[in-house]
């Protein structure tokens, strides 16, 4: 993948880190809804509600891993996976990645049209090649995001510290 | 000197188009793929004040991206929570017993005696009851994925900022 590799300082791993903590916590609670489920508890339901707002939750489209199907479906998964993954990666560089904007089209396209021939009545795709399919998706989502807010630390650092702009006390 | 360009007219064309079509029965289904609608309003949003900031000689940066972001989705959120309601209950689709079938539907184990209760309250309270539940989830929701879509937005059309006059080098000395 083409990418304009910045050359901005390394700044403060907190916030990064943080959002990163909360979107792998959101992303765990996919897999740990039907877990909990499987092992009676009723907090599983009530994971599995807090997904409901962002998805159809219609069980052939989700994925299964063994103890019945995850909190959300294959495609919001790969979303939420690639995502997660993005962040990740970005935090443990602590150096922004910003692909060019055309690959955002390039990686949403199989997604889109999925959606549009689901929406159609067509013949749909299975739940791993929807999950494939959003996974860079999600992942390019999260490069971008990683790389806003790595933009953000560092300029607010510079303002509070315009003798070194970018460097942080904190990470 | 140029003036900045304003949040509020990208904010509210973003906010308002894509409110109305998350108002839309069938349209709004685009949110059961992550919230891609409030997402992709608060994307539009930073589209559009990147255009004008570039258009004014301005920066635009991610923190730009957020704030129109989040101001775009609570506009989302008042316009589709109204709207969506309104047509909602036109339709006859803004039923509290299609939500408790949900909410059964999904496993979670919650108390008859508790469901029957928030029932009797809701029938109670008529149509108004189910519209302010439903503006205040879409506020919620507008707020957060509308910040996000602004705040990919605002990596994805970053416009850096113009060096100052002063930093393009002295002016040629005299000759003569």
């Amino acid at each position: 993948m083409t990418e304009n590799q910045k050359s901005a300082p390394r700044t403060s791993r907190l916030v990064p880190s943080l959002v990163t903590v909360a979107a792998a916590l959101w992303t765990s609670g996919v897999v740990l809804a039907p877990w909990l489920a499987a092992h009676n508890s009723i907090l599983g339901g009530w994971l599995r509600l807090l997904y409901r707002p962002g998805c159809h939750q219609i069980a052939d489209r989700c994925l299964d891993l063994g103890f019945g199907p995850m909190a959300v479906c294959a495609r919001c998964a790969g979303l939420y996976f690639g995502g997660t993954l993005a962040l990740l990666w970005t935090t443990v560089r602590n150096h922004p990645m910003r692909p060019r904007p055309v690959w955002l089209a390039i990686v949403a396209a199989p997604t889109v049209l999925d959606f549009v021939a689901g929406q159609l009545g067509l013949p749909s795709l299975g739940n791993w090649t929807r999950f494939a399919f959003a996974l860079p998706l999600g992942a390019l989502a999260g490069l971008y995001l990683g790389d806003a807010l790595i933009e953000i630390v560092r300029l607010n650092s510079s303002q509070t510290n315009p003798e070194h702009p970018g460097e942080d006390s904190v990470g | 000197m140029n003036q900045a360009p304003s949040m509020l007219k990208p904010a509210l064309i973003s906010g308002v188009a894509f409110g109305v079509a998350g108002s839309i029965p069938v349209i709004n289904w685009i949110n059961c793929a992550c919230c891609a609608l409030i997402i992709g309003c608060g994307f539009f949003a930073a589209f559009l004040y990147s255009k004008d900031s570039r258009a004014a000689g301005f920066a635009f940066r991610p923190g730009n991206g957020a704030t129109v972001g989040l101001v775009a989705g609570l506009i989302y959120g008042v316009i589709s929570g109204i709207l969506g309601g309104i047509i909602s209950s036109a339709l006859g689709m803004g039923d509290w017993q299609q939500v408790i079938d949900q909410i059964q539907m999904s496993g979670a184990d919650i108390d008859p005696e508790v469901l029957d209760g928030i029932t009797h309250f809701m029938e109670s309270s008529g149509g108004l009851m189910m519209i302010l539940i439903g503006l205040f989830f879409a506020l919620v929701f507008g707020a957060i994925f509308g910040t996000l879509g602004g705040l990919i937005g605002g990596s994805v059309f970053k416009v850096e900022p113009q060096p100052p006059a002063h930093e393009q080098g002295p002016p040629p000395p005299p000759v003569g």
